[in-house]
């Protein structure tokens, strides 16, 4: 029974474990380009992304390590849909974070993206609303 | 035009029977939140939800929630069977029926019942949504409304751009439009939220606007401005420097605002301009090569003059014939498909159509404005590059009107 326990447990880890590798698997360094006021700078950083290279972190947000993710709250979809913005920008705002258009250069091409910065990473607002919205209760 | 739905008269008297002898009590009660709203531990997968303890019910109680359940699900059932088959999920009816004391054979009807419009819906949708089609490619990757409530401006500018093949600036479209009154005021109060009276009406009011200016280049007046300055950051940014008389702040801003600008142009504005009109001058100045607004008129279909199904086949009539529709809709449905609340008033192109094989139903291509990321939204929609696949079903429910330019 408890060796019937323990593998059901193994295979629940390995699942989950390969589930969240597929999410955000390969990390290179990249370029990231922001425009300030006065400039527009691009920063060489590594990032971590998935299948959709939209969806990426710092590698130190990659394993959900970093205060990104550690918000002690969760929140309804519909209290970041109006009246200004996005809902991604509200969410990593509310957070603790601070959201900026960006672009980054991934495989030779550069993409037109958002991030959500704190103080010891980033992460997509779009992963972030992924990460930490309910959904309204379904019929 | 067509009023109320002809459906709800051909439902047979056996199945309003089985519906009316549930307890009608039950649906008197409030519906409560049936999830902790508390962040997932560290390393948890985003979609783990913490659950409360079920608490311990009595029969009578338990009656009452499946009453309810069988209720909703019929109605939700009976409404997508308009457009798609519901035969799977009219399965769950028989738990909800047997544990309501509905009688069984009366949920078999009701069941029977759905199947067979369901598949109906699908032999008449297949054919009606035969023709795919997808103009997202014409129109560039999505733009992102970062923090400011111009979607109405950028679903317009995406309309005009893909009218006239040249990339149109939201951002000066939403400034032309906030030049009408006081417009720093004006940025603030939004328009795509509940507090705005008149869903979608602003779009055409934009465009109208746009009539006399004429449309402005996105590389002329870029509409998302990128950085810890967001837009209204810099446009804020702007007029404080006017206020204060710093003019290198003011040209650094304008310039970062909108990089066409000349530095004579700035000091003229600087100058002459007044705190109303400040940024509106500035757009003028910068967009020197403006296109003309296309000799096309916005229709407006309002859903208070017109049924879902009319919107709809606006929509159809709209992509048929290569014009770009937008909508006026809740951006809840793209979050959740079966969320009852509709508060938020947004606005999107509808830039495609195509039959869905998977779910067997007509679904439409919504481009919305907050950027290319798609897993914020609803899995069970298709999504690609901030571009929606909403099924008919779902969209139907939502449309509050629809804009075409002919």
């Amino acid at each position: 029974m408890l060796r019937y326990f323990v593998s059901l447990l193994l295979i629940a880890l390995t699942t989950s474990a390969v589930a969240e590798e597929k999410k955000h698997k390969k990390c290179e360094e990249s370029k990231i380009r922001i425009e300030t006021f006065s400039e527009v700078k691009t920063i060489e950083e590594k990032i971590c992304y998935g299948e959709e290279v939209v969806n990426f972190t710092s590698l130190s947000c990659k394993k959900q390590k970093c205060s990104a993710f550690k918000f002690p709250k969760r929140f309804y979809i519909s209290e970041f849909l109006g009246p200004m913005g996005t809902p991604g920008f509200k969410l990593c705002r509310e957070v603790g974070g601070s959201p900026e258009i960006v672009e980054i250069f991934v495989g030779g091409l550069w993409y037109r993206t958002d991030r959500c910065l704190f103080k010891d990473g980033f992460v997509d607002t779009d992963s972030l609303l992924d990460f930490y919205i309910d959904r309204e209760p379904q019929l | 035009m067509i009023f109320g739905n002809s459906y709800l008269f051909r439902v047979p008297l056996w199945h309003v029977l089985a519906v009316a002898l549930l307890p009608w009590q039950a649906f008197a009660g409030k519906s409560s939140e049936c999830v902790d709203r508390v962040a997932p531990a560290r390393g948890h997968a985003p979609s783990s939800r913490v659950s409360r303890p079920p608490p311990k019910l009595t029969a009578a109680e338990r009656k009452k929630i499946a009453s309810k359940k069988y209720n909703d699900l019929y109605r939700k059932l009976l409404a997508d069977s308009q457009y798609r088959s519901v035969s799977a999920e009219a399965e769950g009816l028989k738990a909800f029926g047997a544990e309501a004391g509905v009688h069984p054979n009366g949920v078999a009807g009701v069941i029977q019942l759905l199947r067979n419009r369901g598949n109906e819906a699908v032999a008449r949708e297949r054919k009606s949504c035969g023709k795919s089609f997808d103009y997202s490619p014409r129109l560039g990757p999505v733009r992102n409304q970062d923090s400011v409530g111009w979607c109405y401006a950028f679903t317009l500018a995406d309309q005009m751009s893909f009218i006239t093949g040249k990339r149109i600036s939201g951002a000066a479209i939403a400034v032309n439009y906030n030049s009408k009154y006081r417009w720093i005021y004006r940025l603030f109060e939004p328009y795509c939220g509940e507090a705005e009276a008149g869903w979608g009406g602003t779009e055409v009011e934009a465009a109208l606007l746009s009539w006399k200016s004429g449309l402005c280049l996105e590389s002329q007046f870029p509409s998302e401005n990128n950085g810890p300055g967001r837009i209204y950051d810099k446009i804020v940014a702007i007029e404080k420097a006017r206020k204060s008389g710093n003019a290198d702040t003011f040209k650094a801003c304008s310039l970062n605002l909108m990089p066409s600008l000349k530095h004579h142009d700035i000091m003229e504005v600087l100058r002459t301009s007044s705190q109303e009109e400040l940024i509106k001058s500035l757009s003028d100045k910068a967009c020197t090569n403006r296109v003309p607004m296309p000799p096309l008129k916005p229709r407006y279909y309002p859903s208070e003059l017109f049924s879902p199904a009319s919107l709809i086949q606006k929509i159809d009539e709209a992509l048929a014939s290569g014009k770009l529709p937008s909508i006026a809709y809740p951006s809840e449905m793209l979050f959740n498909a079966d969320s009852s609340i509709r508060k938020s008033a947004h606005a999107s192109s509808v830039v495609g159509r195509k039959w869905d094989t998977k779910k067997n139903e007509c679904v439409y291509l919504i481009r919305n404005s907050y950027g290319p990321g798609c897993q914020q939204y609803d899995r069970r929609h298709e999504c690609k590059n901030g571009h929606i696949w909403i099924p008919k079903s779902v969209l139907v429910k939502g449309v509050n009107s629809v804009t075409v330019f002919r």
